[in-house]
This record gives structure tokens, sequence and C-alpha cells, in this order.
């Protein structure tokens, strides 16, 4: 789909949907919808403020998935061995030859 | 034509193949890990092999400083009399040791690799949780030549390489010392060791990802007559049946183990003949049935014989008659280590009437002294004791105050006895007759003498060649030549029936109302019956299972009982020699084909260009 040819009522609808979609844990859904939309966002002669909220809001949820799966991966690698059954049980390859 | 050329490629393959790499045979002496309830110990490999510069190790004194100068993986090779703590500690310590190769060598000293204070943590009054590192709990060393080596958790693989395979090896590795002993910067021989083990970390882990398997084997039991009475007391007679070392393929537990069995199947013939000979003794009236156990997995922080006091004191040890408990025991008699020397000891954690009354029955005979201690050594007797401190217990061995063996759990471990030692270990063989059928109520007998002419040739088969005429009598087919090596491992090993076979061979009855034709299970007898050369023969050998309560209970973090577990691996393991090119050289290949790719790109492109011109017709 080639954006610069969609109506104005059409890109708000698509980055709506896009940011609803994204709510479920899909944060690259966000980051789509903040790299295509971000010129209609910030044109300074020609933004969208629907598409702005649309896209300040996927921006920010992306971030803070970013930061709440890397601090997951942190603790995960760092405790999955101490954590013992635990750690094997919410793994989906458990490493063999070592702990 | 495609399939041809295939073909063609794949055998080509395989030819580039041993071009480009020299395999070393090795046989199965790798080292391979092992895990309890709070460690792993053994050694370990990345998954497709671990390579590096071979790398001789002259002298156990500078390693440490010359391994600092380095910075390049390493496979370390060295002779046997190297294999020492500051060899291994050196080792360890510089990152990037990928294996070691020992050259085994034929005359060295030997050495003991197991710990300073053997069964430390399971003996009586020993919890194996208040262990730290390599403390013994116990502060005497009972084995004070132990360096401990067997239960180093090493990060590379370790392998012992023996005959022509060590100068294939040893001549590559020289090859990389320049003139200034220092490793030369190009094209040197490396090598590659493949052993990748499954388990890791400890045993709780590798059952819950099943990684590893128990330590077991099988314990063989020997009743010297059937048991007919539920209750009737019991004296119980056991010896340890296995060996261990740091290659688990050669343990051979000469001194340990061997000559024990020996005598304790002598004593099982002895007292068979005075059962079939002897009229004033009739097993059938004495006071006490007679029985004795062969212990499996016994180096193991005496799993066997936690197992047997496990199964006695719950009374799930057999059926009917044979659903024996730890109370029906009257005395419990341990064989330990008794081919070094003839000044025997009675040891016994505590000297009750049943151990006093059975001390007085040994008597100091021909070659034989008998010294009561009230001491006990790493023993079996610790596993029944803890199970019951009532018990009484009594250990027959050449320990004093140390254990005489200076290769105690090692792949030296080789016994080497004379005629003389024959007669010894016969002498004891009838005195031991003697002693239990006297505390089992009988009476003192000239008919309770071993079979002198069968022990030897029993020696033969534990401790010079298992191809030996006994087991080939027995097995009607011949055993593979080589030392036996009686590692319990985790299944039936081969060593394990041959005891069977030894031991039904020591105490079989002849039972002549039973014709050849009807000897077998569906006929009614007390006996199992079996035939053998002609005749039908009633014995009692039968087995349990050697593995730890801790397994039975479920709890393998137990610090009770054993915990030992064996890594399950891939059979895919190996060593193979092969040249290294040095970094900077395969870097400075590298981009000098890329350059020349390049420039030769370009001029290429500039050909295309212009080849009108270049190829214009004149």
């Amino acid at each position: 789909m080639d954006i610069t040819r969609i109506t104005r009522e059409q890109k708000i609808e698509i980055s709506r949907k896009y940011f609803l979609v994204g709510i479920p844990f899909l944060p690259w859904v966000w980051i789509i919808n903040v790299c295509w939309f971000w010129g209609d966002a910030w044109n300074k002669t020609n933004h969208i403020p629907e598409v702005r909220r649309y896209v300040i809001w996927s921006g920010i949820g992306a971030l803070l998935h970013l930061a709440i799966i890397t601090a997951w991966i942190a603790v995960y690698q760092s405790e999955r061995v101490r954590w013992g059954e635990l750690g094997d049980d919410i793994s989906l390859h458990v490493p063999y030859g070592s702990p | 034509m495609i399939l041809v050329v295939l073909l063609f490629a794949l055998a080509a393959s395989e030819t580039l193949n041993d071009l480009i790499y020299t395999k070393v045979n090795f046989g199965d002496t790798i080292c391979f890990r092992m895990n309890n309830f709070n460690s792993q110990t053994g050694c370990q490999t990345g998954r497709d092999g671990d390579n590096g510069i071979l790398y001789p190790v002259q002298s156990e004194n500078g390693l440490a400083d010359d391994l600092q100068t380095l910075d390049i993986p390493i496979i370390a090779v060295l002779n046997a009399s190297l294999f020492t703590n500051t060899t291994i500690n050196a080792l360890k310590a510089y990152s990037q040791t990928k294996g070691v190769l020992i050259m085994e060598e034929d005359d060295m000293e030997p050495q003991s690799m197991e710990k300073s204070c053997p069964g430390n943590g399971y003996n009586i009054g020993e919890s194996a949780s208040d262990v730290v590192g390599r403390q013994c709990l116990n502060s005497h060393k009972w084995n004070p030549l132990g360096n401990w080596l067997m239960y180093y958790d090493l990060p590379f693989g370790v392998s012992l390489i023996k005959g022509d395979e060590r100068e294939k090896v040893t001549s590559r590795a020289l090859e990389n010392l320049g003139s200034d002993g220092k490793i030369i910067a190009t094209r040197r021989w490396g090598g590659e060791i493949k052993v990748f083990m499954n388990a890791a970390q400890d045993t709780k882990t590798c059952i819950r990802r099943g990684t590893c398997d128990p330590i077991s084997g099988v314990t063989t039991h020997v009743f010297m007559a059937p048991r007919e009475v539920a209750g009737k007391p019991i004296i119980l007679v056991v010896t340890k049946a296995d060996a261990a070392a740091f290659f688990k393929s050669l343990s051979y537990g000469g001194e340990a183990s061997a000559a024990s069995i020996a005598v304790v199947l002598g004593t099982i013939g002895a007292l068979a003949n005075v059962r079939d000979n002897d009229a004033q003794n009739n097993f059938a009236d004495l006071e006490c049935d007679i029985m004795v156990s062969f212990l499996q997995a016994e180096s193991w922080d005496y799993s066997g014989s936690q197992r047997l006091a496990y199964d006695l004191r719950n009374e799930s040890f057999g059926y009917g008659p044979y659903n024996i408990s730890l109370s029906d025991v009257k005395l419990v008699i341990e064989i330990g280590p008794i081919s070094i020397s003839n000044s025997l000891y009675l040891h016994s954690y505590k000297a009750d009437d049943t151990v006093t009354q059975a001390r007085g029955y040994f008597s100091n005979t021909s070659g034989l002294v008998f010294t009561p201690r009230d001491t006990l050594p790493p023993s079996s007797l610790h596993s029944f004791y803890r199970e019951d401190d009532d018990l009484s217990g009594l250990l027959v061995t050449d320990t004093d105050s140390k254990l005489l063996s200076s290769a105690y759990g090692s792949r030296y471990d080789i016994l080497d006895y004379t005629d003389d030692d024959v007669d010894l270990y016969s002498n004891l063989s009838g005195v031991l007759a003697s002693v239990i059928l006297q505390i089992a109520g009988g009476n003192s007998t000239s008919y309770a003498v071993a079979n002198s002419t069968l022990i030897s040739e029993t020696l033969e088969c534990l401790a010079v060649n298992k191809n030996c005429t006994l087991l080939r009598d027995s097995l009607n087919q011949d055993p593979a030549d080589g030392l036996l090596s009686r590692y319990s491992s985790v299944g039936i090993r081969n060593d394990t029936k041959y005891l069977i076979l030894l031991a039904q061979y020591y105490s079989k009855t002849l039972l002549e109302d039973i014709p050849v034709e009807s000897c077998n299970s569906t006929t009614p007898s007390s006996w199992y019956l079996y035939k053998f050369q002609g005749s039908c023969y009633g014995t009692m050998v039968n087995t349990t299972y050697a593995t730890s309560p801790a397994f039975v209970l479920g709890n393998y973090t137990s610090d009770q009982y054993s915990t030992w577990t064996e890594s399950r691996w891939t059979a895919s393991y190996g060593i193979r020699l092969f040249t290294m090119t040095d970094h900077d050289e395969s870097v400075g290949v590298f981009v000098g084909g890329l350059v020349y790719f390049v420039v030769l790109s370009a001029v290429i492109w500039q050909c295309h260009r212009k080849r009108e011109h270049i190829f214009a017709e004149t």
C-alpha cells in the first residue's frame, strides 16, 4: 500500500487501527505505525493531529515494551539457573551439558 | 551421471578428511561427568568438540607462570606422572585450556586419585552437607595419599593415550616447540577432543532433565542353604564388589576389593564343603542362617550397602522367609582390603558381646595375625550402623590406622600376588568359614577348608585376565582378553554376571535325586536349580538393585544417602590431530584474497567497458 496516495481520513483510520492492534503485546506494529506516519504526524505545514496522537502513544508503548522485554531477558538470563525446576519449565529449550 | 559425480565427491571427501585429520585411537579411556546432590565432577567439552594447539607440558613447576605468557587455546600433552594436582590446577586456571591428553607411562609410581578420607560425609555420625570442598569431616585421613583428582570438576576433556598412539601425539606436540622451548608462531599442530556430556550442575537437575542415570548395578546375595524359617537370625557377610578409578573403564581395584572377593568366595566354598560333607553341622539346625552379599556401587559413597541396609530396615528385601529385617541380623562381618599385609585387624564401632565372641573365635593361624581395634575405617559397615547403631559389626582388614594401598581408587590398583599369597587367602577363607559357623551355632570342623586351587583360578579371573578357565567353563564361551574392570555403572555389567557365576560355582550343592532332565525352575525345590557339566545343582544366589535409597525415596538432594549419577553422552566422541595456521597468517590470507578480488573485479569491469577497443578488428 502506498500511503502517499490515501486520503487524510484513511490515514487516521489506519493509524488508529495499528495502534489498537499493537496493544496485545505487538510492539512491532506500534513501531511500524511510528515509522509510517512520522511525516504525517510532524509535518510542519500539513500534520494530522489525530495521527500525531496515535504515533505518540505507539512510540511510548513501543519503548515501554522494549524496556519490559529487556528487563525480563536480563532477569531470565541471570536467574534461570537459580530458579531450578521453574527455570526449566518456562524454557523452550533446556541446555544440555551446562546448568 | 549426476550419481557418479556425487559418489566421486563423497569418496574424495573421505580421502580429504583423512588427509586433514589424524585420528587418535584411545579406546574408551575417557573421563566422563558424574553428579551428586550438590556438585558435578569429571570432564566436559563443547558439543562439537574443543580444539587447541598441542602444548607439551614438561614440568609442573612453573607451568602456571608459563601459561600466563600464552594467549592461545591449548590441548595439554603430558606424561602420566605429571597428572598431579599442581598441573591440573594450573591448567584449570588458564582459561584457554581445551583438553588434556595423558600419555601412559609403563613404569610409574602408583598414585591414589581417591579422597584422602573415603566415604567422607557418609560415615557414621556424618552428614554430606557438612562437607566443604576437599576437607575431611573426620580429621583422620584413612587414605593420606589420596589426591582427590577423581572428584575434580574439569571444564575440558581428558583422555589417556596408550601404546603406539602416544608417539603419534607426543611427536607432533614436540614439533610445536621452538629451540627456545616456547611455542612456535606458525604452522603448529593442533588437536580436537570431543566428549560432550549431557548432564550438568547436580543430580536433582540432571534427573529432572533426563540427562543422567543413578549409579546402580546389582548386589549379589548368596544363602548357604534355603531359608525355611522367617525371623531366624542371620549372619551377614559382606564385601565390596566394585572398584573405581579416574578413567572408569580401568577400575581394576586389585588391592581394594579383588582379593577380598576371592577370600569371600573361598569362604563360601569352605562353608559349602561343611554343609555338604559334615554330618555334625546340619545347616538347617544352625541357630543362624548365613547370607553373603557382594555389594555393588560401594565406591560411590557406599550406595550398595546403604540400599541393602535400607531394604532390611524397611523389610523390603525379599519375600516369605527371605523378607529379612535388620533386627534379624545377629552380626555383620565385612571383609575389607586384605591383600597387602598378613597382619589383619578386627575393627568394630562398638565391641558388644557378639563382637567379642566373634573376635574370640579368630585365632592367630599359620601366616595370619588378628588384632582387635575399636576404630572403624571407611567401610560398608558405616551404612549398617547409620540405619541401626545397635547393630553388631566386625570389619576384617589389613588396614590399621591407614589404608596400605598407595593406589587406592586408581588404575594402578592391580593385584600382584604369589602362590604364598594364595595360601594365605585360602587360610583366611577357612578361618572365616570356621568363625562364621561357630557364631551361627555350629561346631568347629576340619571340613571348613577352602580350595586353594579354586581360589588361585578365581584370582586369575579377577586380577589377571577375565578370559580365564573358571569363566570359560561357566559361560561356555570365551570372555574378551584383558583385566576385569569393575566400575559399577548404571546397569548390569559383565563383571557382575561373572560374579554371579562365580558365586553359583562356589555355593552350589549337587542334587543327585533330581535327574538332569528335570533340572529346571518348574521342578519344586527350595533350591534354584541349574545344570552344570551334566549334573543338577542347587544354589541360592540372587540379586537386588544397588541403587541408592535416595532414588527410591525420590530425594535427589539427600545428604544422608549416596546421590551419585552418571551423565548420558552421545556415542560420538573422539580425538583428532591437524595442522593449525597462525591467526594473523589466516587474516592476512583472507584480506589479501579480498584485495585481490576487488582489484581483479575492477580490472574485469574496465576490460568490459573497453571491450570494443580491446577486441577491435584490425
